[in-house]
């Protein structure tokens, strides 16, 4: 790429409201309350270039009936736990249930791009707006925490590794 | 507030930098440069070279010279993942500051700083100090400085000497007139003294000497003490001088003695120095050993010149063994705690003063020495050829002392190393969030901060994160953020070191506390540091 379309790029890019490609992030940017929601954590780049071996992902309270997509090559393992109360799942009470998936085992490049998916159901007991899924992510050298959930009255755009998240709009 | 050159300045410490980039990792991280963050350079490079993870493109380059001026850079080539910055020609010696932003191919900016020092790290605040300090306004400092030594050691010393070392009272000639108008020259030097201090606290020029605020502002300093301490004492000599009954000459001039140890003891690096008990009456013993050894010289010389003193000069070599012990034991260990450490004895300003006040010093002492052994018998047995020696010897021994006062004075403008790595003014912050809070203390100093932070909970009961960290930006965003990570201390408390914040403005500070794998406390607060 010459340095004039680079930098012209580059200068697009800043003007956007998030830069989705440098953070890991969540496929889908919105999801409505009170009904099911497919996760898929976007992996773009493992530690200052070393090879992503390890994703951690937590479960916010008020998100439930969490099931991770099985990845070759990754051993996935979820830690349940009791919830802070019972929610209504399809008529279902439930109260406890996935808090964490863990994916370890493989090894994902730098140069490589990867996803890691969950479905997830969310509560209509969850506030509108946005939902962090705070993100650790493990490297073979170092690791990466996605879990800075900005102040009131800041934007993820304020932070250097902000958590993924996705904007909850209300069932109508 | 003062110029905005100096609140842009920034001399930062080299522990700091290589930890600058870190929290930037994610996207393109700075991998390697050249120079290498922190290395000190003989000479100074004509360019930088910044090498990322991920190809960069350019966006901002700001480079802070030890002088405090920031200048933007212009001009940066990049080939992929390397990124080459011409630097201007000619950058002055001391730390340099490159404070940089690119843009990785992803399209988040990053930023961080990177610090490098050519012939040697700078100290900010002595060198910003010197420098802003007009010409004149030094020279008067210096002068008034030196004046006052003449005046207290050698005027009051003198009389000190005269009154109790004869019973005689002071037959009006050469001696009284030199006497008197050695005082008079101390009282007037501690008066000029007030109105440069005032000069220099207030950074104005000569040309504002005319000025009652000028004089005020000179008052109200430590040094304000001194100079009134050094009057009330040479009038007290010029009084003793005068008295005939040989009881009140020699109580005055008693008490005119202690004006020595207590105007130097009111000021300057050493009084200031901790532990304060100790430093004080340190520099009190220090000051009226000198006034007693280097007083006898000038009544003794002249009193040999004309062939009397062999009394005096029995008594003084009896006394002057002891007088120089407490002298030499005083200031080795006022040196001591001023230096901190060895190497600083010829690394800094202050150590290098201090080296050659020690060789003026040990000329002295081969002088006294020779005096001593060779002379001083011949003399009291009745050789007159001696006595001619003596004072011509004693004449020497004189003019050195004046070399030591002028040298003493000098440190009025290098600060000690101590106070190089000592602390100034720390600033205590609350830091409030919703999940923990953080009781933090900033310590600026010359050259860096340090951080010390206390990890609070929601409830403000004291807890253990997995880790904490530290940001510091300046309000107005000319330089990216420092970051630093904080290592855990005893009490609970975290430390981190910051690199120099002695332009002083307003900064912005974000502690970080990781209270689980998942959870992170970001707590922000704002804090003013003043200029140097």
């Amino acid at each position: 790429m010459n340095k004039l379309s680079f930098a012209g790029a580059a200068g697009v890019l800043l003007l956007s409201v998030s830069a989705a490609a440098a953070h890991v992030t969540l496929a889908t940017p919105e999801a409505t309350l009170g009904g099911s929601y497919k996760a898929v954590l976007q992996v773009g780049h493992g530690c200052a270039g070393s090879p992503t071996v390890k994703v951690r992902v937590q479960i916010p309270e008020g998100v439930v009936n969490v099931k991770p997509q099985p990845k070759p090559g990754w051993t996935v393992e979820t830690v349940k736990g009791a919830y802070a109360k019972s929610y209504d799942l399809w008529g279902a009470k439930v109260s406890e249930g996935v808090k964490e998936i863990v994916w370890s085992g493989g090894s994902l490049p730098d140069d490589f791009y990867d996803e890691f998916a969950f479905r997830t159901y969310l509560t209509a007991d969850l506030p509108a707006g946005p939902l962090y899924f705070p993100v650790v992510q493990e490297c073979e050298k170092g690791s990466e925490r996605w879990i800075e959930i900005p102040a009131p009255g800041k934007s993820d755009d304020d932070y250097e590794s902000p958590a993924p998240a996705v904007i909850l709009k209300p069932k109508g | 507030m003062s110029l905005r050159g100096i609140l842009m300045c920034l001399a930062l410490i080299i522990l700091a930098a290589p930890m600058a980039p870190r929290g930037a990792m994610a996207h393109a991280a700075l991998v390697a440069s050249e120079p290498a963050a922190g290395s000190v350079l003989a000479a100074a490079p004509d360019q930088v070279e910044l090498v990322f993870s991920e190809p960069v493109a350019p966006l901002v380059f700001r480079l802070l010279g030890p002088d405090g001026e920031a200048a933007e850079l212009a001009g940066a080539g990049v080939d992929g993942a390397r990124l080459t910055l011409p630097l201007p020609p000619e950058l002055p010696q001391g730390t340099q500051v490159l404070s940089w932003r690119v843009v990785s191919e992803d399209g988040h900016p990053i930023g961080g700083t990177l610090v490098f020092s050519i012939g040697a790290p700078s100290a900010a605040a002595d060198g910003l100090a010197v420098q802003d300090r007009a010409p004149g306004v030094a020279v008067l400092l210096w002068l008034a400085r030196g004046g006052l030594y003449a005046g207290l050691f050698i005027g009051i010393g003198g009389v000190f000497f005269l009154s109790w070392s004869s019973r005689r009272a002071l037959p009006s000639g050469s001696l009284r007139r030199v006497l008197t108008i050695t005082l008079a020259a101390g009282a007037v030097a501690a008066a000029i003294g007030l109105g440069a201090q005032g000069l220099d606290a207030l950074d104005k020029p000569l040309s504002a000497l005319a000025s009652p605020t000028v004089w005020m502002a000179g008052l109200s300093t430590s040094f304000g003490r001194t100079a009134i301490l050094a009057m009330l004492a040479s009038v007290l000599a010029l009084a003793a001088l005068r008295a005939g009954d040989l009881r009140v000459r020699r109580a005055l001039a008693a008490l005119a003695l202690l004006g020595p140890g207590l105007a130097l003891a009111a000021t300057g690096h050493a009084s200031a120095a901790s532990p304060q008990w100790l430093m004080r009456p340190l520099v009190f013993l220090h000051a009226t050993a000198i006034a007693l050894w280097a007083g006898a010289l000038l009544p003794l010389a002249l009193a040999l010149r004309d062939g009397g003193g062999r009394g005096a000069l029995a008594r003084f070599s009896i006394a002057a063994p002891v007088v120089f012990g407490v002298l030499l034991l005083s200031g080795c260990v006022i040196a001591v705690v001023q230096l901190g450490s060895v190497p600083a004895l010829w690394q800094t300003e202050y150590g290098l003063v201090l080296l050659a006040k020690l060789v003026a010093v040990a000329a002295i002492c081969l002088f006294a020495l020779y005096n001593r052994r060779a002379l001083t018998k011949p003399l009291l047995r009745g050789d007159d050829g001696a006595a001619r020696r003596l004072v011509r010897s004693i004449v020497a021994e004189i003019i050195l002392v004046f070399v030591v006062f002028g040298l003493a004075a000098a440190w009025r403008f290098t600060p000690p190393p101590r106070a190089l790595v000592a602390a100034v003014v720390p600033i205590e912050l609350h830091l409030h969030g919703a999940r923990a809070m953080a009781e933090v203390v900033v310590t600026p100093r010359a050259g860096a901060a340090s951080l010390e932070i206390e990890p609070l909970d929601g409830e403000g009961v004291p807890f253990k994160p997995l880790a904490v960290e530290a940001q510091l930006a300046p309000a107005d965003g000319r330089i990216e953020p420092i970051r630093v990570v904080a290592e855990p201390v005893a009490d609970g408390r975290w430390r981190a070191e910051l690199p120099g914040l002695a332009g002083g403005g307003r900064w912005t500070l974000r502690v970080d506390l990781l209270v689980s794998d998942f959870e992170k406390a970001m707590l922000e607060g704002d804090l003013t540091l003043s200029t140097p």
